[in-house]
């Protein structure tokens, strides 16, 4: 069932996607070449928890950390690790928390250094097709709009959007319903209603969407092993504008 | 953190295309399971790897081999709530499958899913 969030409940979501955007913002500043991702963890885990949340990824389904770090090829779920990041990597950070039980939950793609033209028009093509998936996420309209949106805007720069994982509802569970896939034909899918909340998030490949998961169970990665970029807003459907809740 | 496709209902009843239900999560290396789409219909297989979401390597140890296994669609699969001990085991550990292995296990899993069945 889809559940619209009354206002105490959106608040609550307001004070945890904070977190969650000051917890990036803070990482962003980190991110740099010779730096290993296992740090980058350690940092979100004492910043969320210094601000008086719980991170909400750590032992979510089993999952060990408090962020998904995933660089280069891998799309999602990658484990911060004692691999340095390189300049000219490109890392994903997906983020989040928990406050007075309700969740929050980003995520951005980085550049560390220098990176090549290709990768920056990939996480700009990834992050544009994001704000088009917000833009469409409206009361009436249908779920799969957003999906649309995001779609075509991805596959205009040329490239792929990941089938096999998708965005979701968000409130006092990190995954509710509904199922927010980021590919298909408008007009489909439930119809919006104000006070739903979503987390929107496209995967962006360069190369072919097929994904294959790492013997960890969790890390996916491209098929084909080229770049992959993902960005992640946690949003309340309101009768006007979308509100992004993850926003510092 | 993204959601794999499959791993809620929300969107059924609603047109849109879902994967075989259960399946997609349960496939792991070692799985037993049958063919029900194709040429080799009605075959066992065991599960070798695991290409993506959708895409699994089967193989049976004699026509279709560790080293040239079957790509399969899990659609095309019947998942059986079975996995080969021993296979899953040394792939966990890293080591190499034989096609020995994976005859034995069959010969001993498909003997007692036939009894089942009939």
């Amino acid at each position: 069932m889809i559940t619209c969030k009354s206002e105490k409940e959106l608040n609550y979501m307001r004070d945890a996607g904070r977190v969650v955007a000051q917890t990036l913002a803070e990482l962003s500043k980190a991110v740099k070449a010779g730096v290993p991702t296992r740090e980058l963890d350690r940092m979100a885990e004492e910043f969320i928890v210094k601000s008086g949340a719980r991170p909400a990824f750590k032992g979510l389904y089993g999952f060990p950390y408090t962020i998904c770090a995933s660089v280069n090829e891998e799309v999602v779920h990658g484990f911060p690790s004692l691999r340095k990041l390189e300049n000219g990597d490109i890392i994903s950070i997906d983020i989040g928390a928990e406050i007075n039980g309700y969740y929050g939950d980003s995520a951005v793609t980085i550049p560390v250094g220098e990176v090549s033209s290709e990768a920056m028009r990939l996480i700009k093509a990834a992050e544009e097709s994001l704000y088009k998936g917000i833009e469409r996420a409206r009361e009436g309209a249908r779920l799969s709009d957003i999906s649309h949106a995001i779609q075509t805007c991805a596959e205009g720069y040329g490239y792929s959007v990941v089938r096999d994982f998708v965005g979701h509802g968000i409130g006092s569970s990190p995954h509710e319903e509904p199922q927010v896939p980021n590919f298909g034909r408008p007009g489909r899918g439930p119809r919006l209603k104000a006070g739903m909340t979503l987390a929107i998030e496209p995967m962006i490949n360069m190369g072919t969407y097929e994904v294959r998961t790492l013997s960890n169970n969790w890390t996916v990665v491209t098929l084909d092993a080229k770049l992959s970029a993902h960005f992640e807003h946690t949003i309340a459907v309101t009768d006007g504008e979308p509100e992004i809740l993850t926003k510092v | 953190m993204a959601e794999s496709v499959g791993s809620g209902n929300s969107l059924q009843g609603t047109g849109w295309r879902q994967p075989a239900a259960g399946a997609r999560n349960a496939a792991q290396i070692g799985h037993l399971v049958s063919s029900i789409k194709g040429r080799d219909r009605g075959k066992f297989y065991l599960v070798v790897g695991i290409e993506s979401q959708s895409m699994v390597r089967v193989a049976d140890g004699e026509a279709r081999k560790v080293e040239n296994p079957k790509r399969k669609n899990i659609k095309h699969l019947n998942f059986f709530e079975v996995i080969a001990g021993e296979v899953s085991d040394k792939a966990l550990s890293g080591k190499r499958i034989t096609n020995a292995d994976i005859r034995k296990e069959l010969k001993s899993l498909a003997a007692i899913i036939n009894k089942c069945s009939s």
